[in-house]
């Protein structure tokens, strides 16, 4: 039974329920509205947005669902480059559509996609000094030069030599 | 419009997490205040001294400085490993310790401490009041050489501060439906002193209710009767590493398995003076057991080594092992009728292999290889026969289908006191052998970790990273 999703712009998007259920948020939705055609909606997601989203739910729609006994954050550490051909294809996107997914994923509850999202963005950073990350996500310095040289001292402990 | 710098506060964590080498998480603390207040918490998770840190520890800021005066971050704390302490003319830093003993009460979220430095002096005792503060404290592991009965008595009380009077008085099962109770999960434990032995059952029985996993190594006095005792007070272990306990005979340990069903992981020496009994007193209730560690002394009748192993291996038939590692004290040859008898019993069920020390002729890999068809990973010595263009046994390994890791025992050993030349593989030998074995997507040898992954072209490639070899070698087969 088809589902309909409203997004904050107002498009609507007919989707199968087992597509949509890869949400945990809707999934819970639904179990809790019972049977109804009532619509979705979905205020902090566009339709540009969640139609890519849906495309990854679509092409994951027969994976296993996440059971709650995920690696621990050393685990998945390790496992960063882990992506694979179809997904790593899917998250070549631009840099703010690339932002838009990953917070869609986290308010739609797609740990997959979240991961997905996530492990792209910190392949990004890996290697690259404090200015090349900043020039990367355009993001302004707002350390004064004390504050940057004691965070420095603070934790240079921890860099790799 | 969204940016990486006004993403939530709540993902930033979860991008940096992917992070795992520390110059890109210190980096990332630089990029802004925002970046910084996400990846901190991170940074200060694991606290890891190792020999290069401790080394640096002299000129740069010591963590457990940087934790006393920035209390925020002391909450995220969760693991602290020491393997190696700053020296000051010779001896151990005053302030790096001092710092240590300050800090440690103050950490409510630690929840593993290991202190693995071998030194000759009495650096644990001054931390022990601070572990005792602890309260979710799950994990210890810890050298006990120098520890005296004050301190030894208050080692029985870490990981249990708070209410454990309670589950002491509740009945068992409510204990273990506990959300969570009070006690250490997990105990390692080396050269304990006499202190730590004479309370050793105490300690144990205290933790019952917790307790999954205990390793002691290096204990001369622990006995056959003494290590019954302590198994009986952990009905529910998951794994028992015993190592370098002289006077533990291993068919002796293998016979009160029966009293752990639960149990999971077993680490142990065999005895070359010890025959297998007839019949074996391996109980076949043990049906969890998924990874076996055997380490042999040099065995000087190859029947009596064959007949040790395949005594051990026979019986655990019905739990279908999935890890075996047999490593040699001296270098040996891995006999025949061994390698056979893994495939026979273990075939349908074993992913990785680890022989380390033990030399696995051509033929012996063959028979693993026929019967081992679910296999991946695999740690053996590498020989002339695994550098291109030779190709009989890359050949060989062709027909393990899940093969995707392959690592040069030779290159995990602390010493290099093997005989022959060691393989160096370069980038085109790795791209050579994945041609091969097209399932393989790791190799490690000689410090090397290799990345195979298949380009868009279809051609094969390989990138390196260094190892940390200062990793010990059982726990990089373990973790790898």
């Amino acid at each position: 039974m088809p589902v309909l999703l409203v997004t904050s712009d107002n498009e609507q998007f007919r989707v199968e329920k087992v597509v949509a259920q890869r949400s945990v948020l809707i999934k819970n939705m639904l179990e809790d509205v019972g049977e109804s055609d009532q619509p979705i909606p979905l205020p902090n997601v566009t339709a540009p947005v969640l139609k890519k989203v849906l495309e990854y739910c679509d092409h994951h729609q027969t994976d296993p669902l996440p059971t709650g006994d995920e690696p621990s954050a050393d685990e998945s550490r390790k496992r960063t480059t882990d992506i694979s051909e179809w997904d790593q294809k899917f998250i070549t996107v631009d840099q703010e559509m690339l932002f838009e997914i990953i917070l869609a994923a986290n308010y739609l509850d797609i740990k997959p996609l979240l991961d997905v999202g996530c492990k792209t963005v910190a392949n990004m950073i890996k290697g690259k000094s404090p200015e090349e990350i900043r020039k990367l996500f355009n993001i302004v310095n707002d350390f004064t030069p004390e504050e940057e040289a004691q965070i420095k001292k603070e934790n240079e402990w921890a860099e790799d030599r | 419009m969204v940016s990486a710098d006004n993403l939530p506060y709540d993902v930033l964590p979860l991008i940096f997490h992917h992070l795992s080498s520390g110059t890109d998480l210190v980096s990332v603390s630089l990029v802004s205040k925002s970046f910084s207040g996400g990846v901190l918490p991170i940074l200060y998770e694991t606290v890891n001294i190792r020999i290069d840190v401790a080394k640096r520890l002299g000129v740069v800021t010591s963590p457990f400085h940087t934790l006393l005066k920035n209390v925020h971050l002391q909450l995220f704390v969760r693991n602290i490993s020491i393997h190696s302490i700053p020296l000051e003319r010779a001896r151990p830093s005053p302030a790096f310790m001092l710092d240590l003993c300050k800090l440690l009460p103050k950490l409510t979220n630690l929840a593993s401490f290991s202190y693995t430095v071998p030194t000759l002096m009495a650096l644990l005792p001054p931390m022990l009041p601070g572990l005792v503060a602890c309260g979710n404290l799950k994990e210890l592991k810890i050298m006990g050489e120098h520890v005296g009965n004050v301190q030894a008595e208050m080692l029985t009380k870490v990981g249990k501060s708070g209410s454990m009077e309670g589950i002491e008085h509740v009945n068992q099962e409510t204990a273990y439906s506990s959300q969570s109770p009070h006690g250490l999960g997990k105990l390692w434990l080396k050269n304990p002193s006499p202190s730590i032995m004479q309370r050793l059952d105490k300690w144990i029985e205290g933790n019952k209710h917790t307790l999954k996993s205990l390793s002691i190594l290096d204990a001369p006095s622990l006995s056959t009767e003494f290590l019954r005792l302590l198994v009986t007070h952990v009905p529910h272990l998951t794994s028992l590493t015993l190592t370098q306990c002289p006077d533990i005979d291993h068919w002796k340990v293998l016979g009160m398995l029966e009293h752990l069903s639960d149990l999971k992981s077993l680490c142990l020496n065999v005895m070359s003076h010890s025959t297998p009994p007839n019949p074996s007193p391996i109980s076949t209730s043990l049906k969890h057991l998924r990874c076996l560690f055997l380490i042999s002394q040099s065995f000087n009748s190859i029947p009596k080594l064959q007949a040790t192993f395949t005594g051990i291996l026979a019986p655990f038939q019905e739990a279908g092992l999935e890890s075996i590692t047999f490593e040699a004290m001296d270098s040996s040859v891995l006999p025949l009728t061994v390698a056979t008898a893994i495939g026979e019993f273990h075939g349908k069920t074993l992913k990785r292999l680890n022989l380390l020390r033990m030399v696995a002729s051509k033929d012996a890999i063959q028979a693993i290889c026929e019967r081992c068809e679910i296999l991946e990973q695999l740690c053996l010595d590498f020989g002339p026969e695994m550098k291109p263009p030779a190709k009989g046994l890359i050949t060989i390994l062709a027909s393990l289908r899940k093969l995707h890791t392959l690592v040069d025992a030779r290159c995990l050993k602390p010493h290099h006191d093997h005989g022959g030349q060691d393989i160096r593989l370069t980038a085109q030998d790795v791209s050579s052998i994945a041609k091969i074995v097209p399932s393989l997507r790791k190799i490690i040898n000689a410090n090397r970790c290799w990345n195979v992954s298949k380009s868009a072209y279809g051609t094969w490639v390989s990138t390196a990273s260094r190892i940390n070899t200062t990793s010990p070698p059982i726990s990089f087969i373990r973790d790898s």
